[in-house]
């Protein structure tokens, strides 16, 4: 949010018809905000996901209400425009249509909840919180047709406060002009297919949207027979409404990208390998999303900025000679600005004047368009360029800005409401597409198809079984709970692991310490878990944290440590595991766990009973359940190894419940003597201390004897 | 020898499915069901003809049911119990999708029990070669927990046909799986969600009662004495009395319970249901026997342990000391009793360890408890009944 206002609206805009290089940055900022992200690379992706099909429907909504409201001026002429396309293609990809598809009811759940799942854990640092972002907007937003209607309204509203906004400024025509534009992004994204071609270029991607069949006027007809065919080919493979789309999409991304390329006809159609379909791989369901998306991550690294960087730095020679090097931080930097809108103008021009098949292109497929990106910038470009020329302050376009974002979410949200898994795959190929087509724009590879292998690859992946190898070499470090993956690097290999522990136990000696112990115990232990480490050693490590905690009385830890030691001992086994199992067994005597007592009884064996320190475990239960005061404690005076300590934790307990029971059952008066030995104090001032807050009536001024049925007033003190 | 042509056996599928017949269906898929015996039955792909017949959704399930048959009749109870448990997820989801309708409950019911079984199976056949028990256990609970949420979550459908009706019996299936594996903590949220519902009484009696048997037990291991008395005593009086292996079950816990409240079962209870070795244990409590008492519970420990009643009937030893004072008392006829009479008795019936400040401990904790009226004169080492019903029965004890 506090990003430069005018930057940020600014990139958004400048994007598809622009310099290479506001495209690259533009979404970047502007999104910046938004989510947090820290990755310029990462959020533009998110950006894509996010706005893109925000931008769609706000602009699906303007249109419409134009047309509604028969606003004659220039929209009028556009929106006319507009309709006819409508017929030809069809229905499927506009808002309305995702209605008809609620037959998928079952496959949206999974898909909501895989992807929930994984991707909150497998996404690599940095990222995990946009994810997680983005899937929870989704998630909340997903329930009911109601709520999707209310929110579409919602948009429509805001959309008329922001069109209203734009007006009363200089910048008119902008918003209408979006209207018409969202056609030019795909011959805008290329830097090279311009003008020459452009009746095609809106046509192929919108026929695959629909089914193969349709042919009439539409521009299939001037697709070679062979791809024809193969478009054919593809959707008879499709199974359901999701392949449909996920083909739609890959199919759309293919021949734009064919079409870019100039290799619509020559391209040989028929050994084009088919898509892969969502139903021709039941087995990968779960794992499919993660995978695509983990790869997109990987586009963002790898593929994404290289290509386009390459291919922004190619049009950037040309438009202005700015390096692709110069990045966000520049961009935002109002000499930027300038550039960018005056690279702008000229796109328009062109844009508006293939309105036409561009409105089509618009109803065709909202939500789905491979060329999204370079398409959303280039509306942005045409809504708001303007309007920065026009010398908007910074607070306005800051306004705005919001309120923007504002509409795109909703708006998204609006239209995404009812097909959640669905769109998400949509997304899934989107990106697949857009790197196939950065990948391309950069080797000019002819393997387009290398992203659904690809994808498949790290479908397969097991990330479950990831574990890091840390790199670091500190012999201390302090615990820090972690918020994101852990770097290798600030992970410490099992054998620095050791030295440390060994250093933590010679200090322990030195200087007990319990903060600094553990806090480095901690740390050591988080390494461990880090790098998926289960053996001896972090059973030693366990165990000296558990018999620290234990000596400190600090429960929570000894409890952590206790219950990975009882998974620990099953998986690797330990010489201390019956000791630890007695401590377990006191641990719930001391938070009067019988249940837990009831199933460890269960698991013991003979010779287990049989060990010193569960025997004494069990004998302590014993008396303690029978309210056997007197050998409870006398148990507690010959407690094993470190068992005195767990005792501890609850000895002042049942001291109580035995002076009750004393003071209750014993006249005239007890001697405090005799309260010292069976509760076990180890001297005379102790008991009186212990003896001291509950007010008791003594029968002498030397307190020596107490007057029990006096100090039954006393007994709720206790 | 057959039952049924597999063909007609689709046919039926299929009309009793159009029809919504949900329990003819369930049966048809009831692993349980005769059909199932039958070789003709297990047929390795069974897509082809089942498509024939079939369209969906149900052919998915016929098709996993037959496949299941297959693996069962292969003695492969690995695979068979993941294809039930696809079997089961491809039926939560048609049962998500049927708004408004409850009918398909009793095939709900019939996936969920098998799977379960099927689960335990799949666990024996295992367990010689894994590491984590109840790994199967667990993983049907999950599959078990996907029907309770779109049962649970089925709000907006009318009394009659809301599947929530079908909660209690994925409770029940619940409860038996997290016993079985040791994860009682996971009824809370079961339970809780049964005692809200509105439809708490409309459940049938024979799912209540499981249901409150297993609540009476977890009330036991909690050692919440009043509700599990409470629960095991609804459980056992409305429980059919052909039913006799359920109403032994129930008593295994009923006894102790009661016992611990001061309600001595009678023999020909403990007879007619198979529980005498019961027997032995009231008759130990009831005379004070220490010494039987012991001797029981280390003879039964390991059945004690397994059925989880041994903490329960270990306290029953306090009821012991206290028959076992009582008997001294009215031998002595007097209302100071020293304690070294008292601790007499105790080592006779094998308390060898026991000394005097131990048997005082022990008196003072049945004082406390109100088992015995009256007080100790530490000085005196006696102690000192009151003259009225120094021993009040244990059931005027709340």
């Amino acid at each position: 949010m506090e990003e430069k206002p005018a930057v940020s609206t600014a990139p958004a805009a400048p994007a598809g018809a622009a310099p290479p290089e506001p495209a690259q940055t533009a979404p970047v900022q502007w999104a910046y905000p938004m989510y947090n992200y820290d990755m310029s690379n990462y959020y533009h992706q998110f950006y894509l996901m996010n706005s893109y099909p925000a931008y769609q429907s706000a602009i699906y909504h303007q249109v419409q209400q134009q047309m509604l409201e028969n606003k004659p001026s220039t929209t009028s002429a556009d929106a006319n425009k507009f309709v006819p396309p409508l017929p030809p293609g069809t229905p499927s990809s506009l808002p309305t249509p995702h209605i008809s598809k609620p037959p998928l009811l079952n496959t949206p759940k999974q898909f909501t909840a895989n992807n929930n799942n994984p991707i909150r854990f497998n996404l690599p640092p940095g990222k995990r919180q946009n994810g997680n972002l983005l899937l929870q907007q989704n998630n909340s937003l997903t329930s009911g047709a109601a709520k999707k209607k209310r929110k579409r309204n919602r948009n429509n509203q805001n959309q008329n406060l922001q069109n209203q906004n734009f007006f009363p400024l200089p910048p008119l025509p902008p918003p209408e002009q979006n209207v018409p534009k969202p056609a030019p992004p795909p011959e805008t994204m290329p830097p090279e297919p311009p003008l020459p071609p452009l009746p095609d270029t809106s046509k192929p991607p919108p026929p695959p949207a629909e089914k193969p069949p349709p042919t009439s006027n539409n521009p299939t007809d001037e697709w070679p027979p062979s791809l024809k065919d193969y478009v054919n080919r593809c959707y008879a493979k499709c199974k359901t409404n999701i392949d449909k789309n996920q083909v739609e999409i890959i199919l759309k991304g293919k021949i734009t990208h064919a079409y870019q390329m100039g290799q619509l006809h020559t391209k040989d159609w028929s050994n084009e390998p088919l898509p892969n379909i969502h139903s021709e791989r039941p087995t990968l369901v779960p794992k499919t999303v993660p995978g695509s998306l983990a790869q997109f991550q990987n586009t963002t690294k790898k593929g994404l900025s290289p290509a386009m960087g390459a291919r922004l730095g190619a049009r950037a020679s040309t438009l202005r000679g700015t390096s692709r090097s110069s990045s966000r931080s520049r961009s935002r930097s109002p000499a930027r600005k300038k550039s960018r809108s005056r690279s702008r103008s000229p796109r328009r021009h062109r844009s508006s004047s293939s309105s036409s098949s561009v409105s089509s292109d618009e109803n065709f497929k909202p939500l789905v368009k491979p060329n999204n990106k370079n398409k959303i910038k280039s509306k942005l470009a045409n809504r708001l360029g303007p309007t920065k020329n026009n010398k908007f302050t910074n607070k306005q376009l800051k306004k705005q800005k919001m309120k923007e974002k504002k509409a795109h979410l909703l708006s998204s949200f609006g239209s995404e409401l009812e097909e959640n898994s669905e769109l998400l795959l949509q997304r899934a190929a989107r990106f697949n597409n857009n790197k196939q087509k950065e990948t391309n724009g950069l080797i000019n590879n002819k393997n387009v198809f290398v992203n659904d292998k690809y994808e498949d690859n790290i479908a397969d992946f097991d990330w479950t079984g990831f574990h890091i190898v840390g790199t670091c070499q500190d012999l201390e470090k302090s615990f820090l709970r972690l918020t994101k993956a852990p770097e290798a690097c600030e992970v410490r290999p099992v054998e620095v692991l050791k030295l440390s522990l060994q250093n933590v136990k010679t200090r322990w000696k030195q200087k007990p310490d319990y903060y600094y112990t553990c806090d480095q115990l901690k740390s050591i232990r988080q390494d461990l878990t880090v790098q998926g480490v289960r053996n001896e050693f972090t059973v030693e490590v366990y165990e000296t944290h558990a018999r620290i905690a234990l000596e400190k009385g600090d429960h929570e830890e000894f409890n952590q440590c206790q219950t990975q030691l009882k998974m620990l001992y099953s998986e690797v086994g330990g010489g201390n595991k019956n000791e630890f199992t007695a401590y377990r067994i006191l641990y719930y005597i001391f938070t009067k766990n019988t249940l837990d007592i009831m199933t460890i009884m269960k698991s013991l064996s003979k010779e287990e009973k049989s060990d010193k320190c569960i025997d004494f475990a069990l004998k302590l239960r014993t008396a303690w359940s029978l309210g056997n005061f007197h050998r409870f404690f006398q148990l507690y005076l010959q407690a094993p190894l470190m068992a005195g300590f767990l005792v501890d934790w609850f000895i002042e307990r049942e001291r109580k419940l035995y002076l009750k029971c004393i003071i209750k059952s014993y006249r005239q008066n007890i001697s405090v003597n005799f309260i010292q030995q069976e509760l076990a104090f180890p001297a005379l001032e102790e008991t009186l201390k212990f003896l001291e807050p509950f007010s008791l009536s003594f029968t002498d001024l030397s307190k020596s004897h107490i007057d029990c049925k006096t100090s039954m007033a006393s007994l709720p003190n206790i | 020898m057959t039952f049924m042509s597999v063909a007609h056996y689709l046919q039926l599928v299929e009309r009793y499915w159009r029809s919504q017949d949900g329990a003819k269906v369930a049966s048809f898929l009831s692993l349980r069901h005769e059909h199932a015996g039958y070789a003709n039955y297990h047929i390795e792909s069974p897509e082809g003809i089942v498509e024939r017949f079939l369209t969906a959704p149900i052919d998915e399930l016929v098709i996993l049911h037959l496949k299941c048959l297959f693996a069962i009749s292969q003695s492969d109870y690995l695979s068979a119990y993941n294809i039930q448990s696809n079997l089961t997820q491809t039926f939560t989801k048609i049962l998500q999708s049927q708004k408004e309708e409850n009918w398909s409950l009793p095939i709900m019911y019939v996936l969920c029990l098998d799977l379960r079984l099927l689960a335990q199976l799949a666990e024996n056949q295992r367990s010689g070669i894994n590491e984590k028990p109840g790994e199967m256990l667990e993983k049907a609970a999950e599959c078990l927990m996907g029907c309770f949420r779109v049962c649970a979550a089925d709000n907006r459908s009318a009394e009659e046909d809301t599947k929530r009706i079908g909660m209690l019996a994925l409770v029940n299936q619940l409860f038996k799986v997290y016993f079985r594996i040791n994860k009682l903590h996971l009824c809370k949220p079961l339970i809780r969600a049964i005692e809200s519902s509105p439809f708490k009484e409309s459940f049938s009696l024979s799912q209540q009662i499981t249901y409150r048997y297993f609540v009476g037990r977890k009330a036991m291991f909690d050692s919440d004495y009043k509700v599990a008395d409470e629960y095991l005593t609804y459980a056992f009086e409305n429980c059919h009395k052909l039913s006799k292996k359920n109403k032994t079950l129930i008593l295994i816990y009923l006894v102790p319970v009661k016992m611990l409240l001061g309600y001595i079962p009678s023999k020909e209870v403990l007879e007619k249901y198979d529980v005498i070795q019961l027997w032995d244990l009231v008759q130990a409590v009831c005379q004070g026997n220490l010494k039987a008492f012991d001797e029981i519970m280390e003879k039964h420990e390991t059945f004690f342990i397994k059925c989880g009643i041994y903490l329960i009937v270990d306290k029953l030893k306090i009821i012991a000391y206290r028959n076992l004072f009582k008997k001294v008392y009215l031998i002595l006829n007097t209302h100071q009793i020293p304690i070294e009479a008292l601790q007499t008795a105790l080592v006779y019936l094998g308390q060898t360890d026991v000394d005097l400040d131990e048997t005082e401990c022990i008196v003072a904790n049945l004082i406390y408890e109100g088992k015995i009226k009256g007080y100790i004169s530490h000085q005196h080492r006696k102690v000192v009944v009151s003259k009225q019903n120094p021993f009040p029965p244990l059931t005027s004890l709340s």
